[in-house]
């Protein structure tokens, strides 16, 4: 058994996102097969502010032992919006201007000091995911145990020579889907290095009909959950939906759960629906009562929410610029892509006026999600990989 | 106890960093509280000094209000900048023995090599900041020869060698072929040689970021940004109206020549201001 730590810029249970859920599940996952495991994480649940919300110090939380540390905020925010900006008109970026675009949203020195202590005492320490000052300053404190989970995405920030460093000097990196693998290898030599894909957890039961019921939805309903920002495409998919409802007068609405704030505009006040944060155990009943699920992020790496549509039995509605979920849909079958908003339009119209049709693509895909990406299946892909260091 | 570290720690992971790092774990490994201040943006430090040259030693009295004891170490840039002729030596050097004097705190003074002292360590200046030491100590042997040999007798009686600097290992080998290898294999290996080469950025010895005179890690706005996003002033969301405007007025004196020193000089006192 192997003495591993996680180190993960944000980690607990009220943590949106799906790098974060893949190693908290990972982490106890692991656990629970008997390996020792540290999470190694910061005070903050707030990806926007990192404010120290959490108290440092250490807990253990399902065999999982968690030591937490204290974000420091940026000394100078402005020269991080000037990096950023430059960065996304183009411009190639010196070494020092990589390095303080890294530090310009969070460091954490005491993390980076513990770990300069205590990393002799790890068989393997995986960082995850890529973007963060976490994984990019820490991993190369101890690269020879390292391993990167990088949730890679095909965006500006993944050509960075600090991001192909980290992705060239760990001495394992494991992917969550085909096409990330394939982008790393346009970004960097790689090292040893495993498609392990990603983790959902298959509830036993649905109860579809009850969440109708206890949130008040009437109308038939396409599903958006998670973070609700311009990254994940949720502005262009609410228009998207506007402008299908003004086609095609959709008897649909669009339900959203999730983090960030929706700014839903007041001419769709009525159609799209907030509800805020779903209590984990909603979760799995929100995905069987949707008629779809729309998934308008282009930047995933796995893309767990659609995994968990297709095992409640519900299409998915995907933008087809992600990669990643691209992939997926081809493979399982289970999801219809769009190029614009046309197309996304004629998508709503399809699972509106005909969702036996609609539906008959789930079922397919349900089968495709139990036999790649439950968690057994990849803890089993974890631990062989973990033996190299043990 | 509480010590205030004002060096640079990694990145890059250079002799010198290394070295500052095996200090900061001796300290806390004997129970101290350690807060890390450094002299060059985006190193591993709980604060950055805003301010190169004489400037700095006044944040580090300010810095040191609240602290047991001080361990500083002189590098390239700090305290005074690569480009600084004489006087600025003298200024720089000056300031920084003025300031420790001031604070009356036992103070560790660091020489990883002697070449991190452009103009060595002998002159007037210099040996009033040895004056002010309670300790002293050389990164390496040789650097211990050539401060012993320069020291007065009394600063001699304090040099020590400091820890061995920390080891960290090696990445990931790139590894070799074997003899049948296909040009694809050795494309990758070349690529992979040549990422190695290029990761100096993060743990490496050639140190590119280093020599990189520490006025160059201040913003330079204009440089290579379309026009619409220079001219547009960072905004956020629920500003008081008036700090708004302020900002807004400092970001346009910021792109003229004429007015920028004047703006750099108001956000560096804002920043002072916001921080002690």
């Amino acid at each position: 058994m192997t003495k591993v730590a996680f180190v993960a810029p944000r980690y607990g249970p009220r943590v949106i996102g799906g790098a974060e859920a893949q190693v908290r599940d990972a982490a106890r996952g692991l656990a629970a097969r008997g390996h020792e495991v540290e999470v190694l994480t910061t005070c903050a649940e707030d990806h926007h502010t990192w404010a120290n919300s959490l108290p440092p110090g250490v807990e253990v939380e399902e065999g999982v032992t968690i030591r937490r540390f204290e974000t420091v905020p940026s000394s100078d925010p402005l020269l991080w919006a000037s990096i950023e900006r430059r960065m996304h008109a183009g411009e190639k970026l010196s070494p020092s201007d990589e390095l303080a675009w890294v530090s310009g949203r969070l460091m954490v020195p005491e993390l980076y000091l513990y770990l300069a202590e205590a990393a002799s005492r790890y068989d393997a320490i995986i960082y995850s995911p890529y973007l963060f000052w976490t994984t990019l300053y820490c991993l190369p404190l101890a690269p020879e145990k390292s391993i990167l989970i990088p949730c890679l995405h095909d965006e500006d920030y993944a050509y960075l020579e600090v991001v192909r460093a980290c992705l060239a000097g760990a001495a394992g990196v494991w992917f969550l889907s085909e096409p990330e693998h394939q982008l790393a290898h346009r970004l960097a030599p790689l090292g040893s290095h495993q498609v392990t894909g990603g983790g959902v957890h298959v509830p036993e039961g649905y109860d579809p009909d009850g969440f109708r019921e206890r949130y008040n939805l009437e109308r038939p309903f396409v599903l958006y959950a998670g973070r609700r920002e311009g990254g994940k495409g949720w502005p262009e998919a609410m228009a998207g939906f506007g402008a299908a409802l003004l086609r095609h007068a959709l008897p649909l609405d669009l339900v959203t759960f999730g983090t960030g704030q929706a700014d839903i505009p007041p001419l769709l006040s009525r159609r799209v629906i907030d509800l805020g944060y779903l209590e984990p155990e909603e979760v799995p009943n929100a995905f069987a009562a949707a008629s779809a699920y729309l998934q308008p992020s282009r930047n995933e790496s796995f893309s767990r929410t659609i995994m968990e549509a297709w095992l409640a039995g519900t299409p998915v509605i995907a933008n087809s610029a992600g990669a990643v979920v691209a992939w997926h849909c081809e493979r399982s079958g289970g999801g219809i892509l769009y190029g614009d908003e046309t197309e996304l339009g004629e998508c709503l119209r399809l699972v509106a006026e005909e969702p036996k049709v609609a539906a008959g693509l789930a079922a397919s895909a349900r089968e495709y999600v139990l036999s790649n990406y439950r968690w057994p299946t990849v803890l089993d892909l974890m631990e062989k990989e973990l033996e190299r260091f043990g | 106890m509480r010590v205030l570290v004002v060096g640079s720690l990694p990145p890059p992971i250079s002799e010198r960093s290394r070295g500052l790092l095996a200090e900061v774990l001796r300290l806390r490994a004997e129970g101290a509280q350690v807060e890390i201040l450094s002299p060059r943006a985006n190193t591993v430090a709980h604060h950055h000094i805003a301010a190169p040259g004489p400037a700095a030693a006044l944040e580090i009295g300010l810095a040191a209000r609240g602290f047991d004891e001080i361990v500083l170490q002189l590098e390239p840039g700090f305290p005074f900048t690569a480009s600084a002729g004489r006087a600025g030596r003298a200024a720089g050097l000056g300031a920084l023995s003025t300031a420790l004097k001031v604070i009356r705190r036992p103070v560790t003074l660091r020489l990883a090599s002697v070449h991190d002292l452009p103009g060595g360590p002998g002159g007037r200046a210099a040996e009033s900041l040895w004056a002010t030491a309670k300790r002293i100590e050389a990164g390496d042997e040789a650097t211990f020869e050539a401060l012993a040999a320069t020291l007065s007798p009394a600063a001699a009686q304090k040099l020590a060698l400091a820890v061995a600097p920390l080891e960290l290992k090696a990445g990931r080998p790139a590894g070799n072929l074997a003899g049948g290898a296909s040009l694809e294999d050795a494309t990758l290996l070349v690529r992979a040689r040549a990422a190695e080469d290029r990761r100096v950025i993060v743990r490496g010895c050639g140190d590119p970021v280093a020599e990189v005179p520490l006025g160059e890690w201040l913003p330079r706005p204009g440089v290579g940004v379309p026009f619409p996003a220079q001219a547009q002033a960072p905004v956020r969301p629920q500003e008081p109206l008036g700090r708004r405007a302020g900002r807004v007025l400092v970001h346009a004196a910021d792109g003229v020549s004429l007015t920028r020193p004047l703006a750099r000089s108001v956000r560096l006192a804002r920043k002072l201001a916001r921080r002690y």
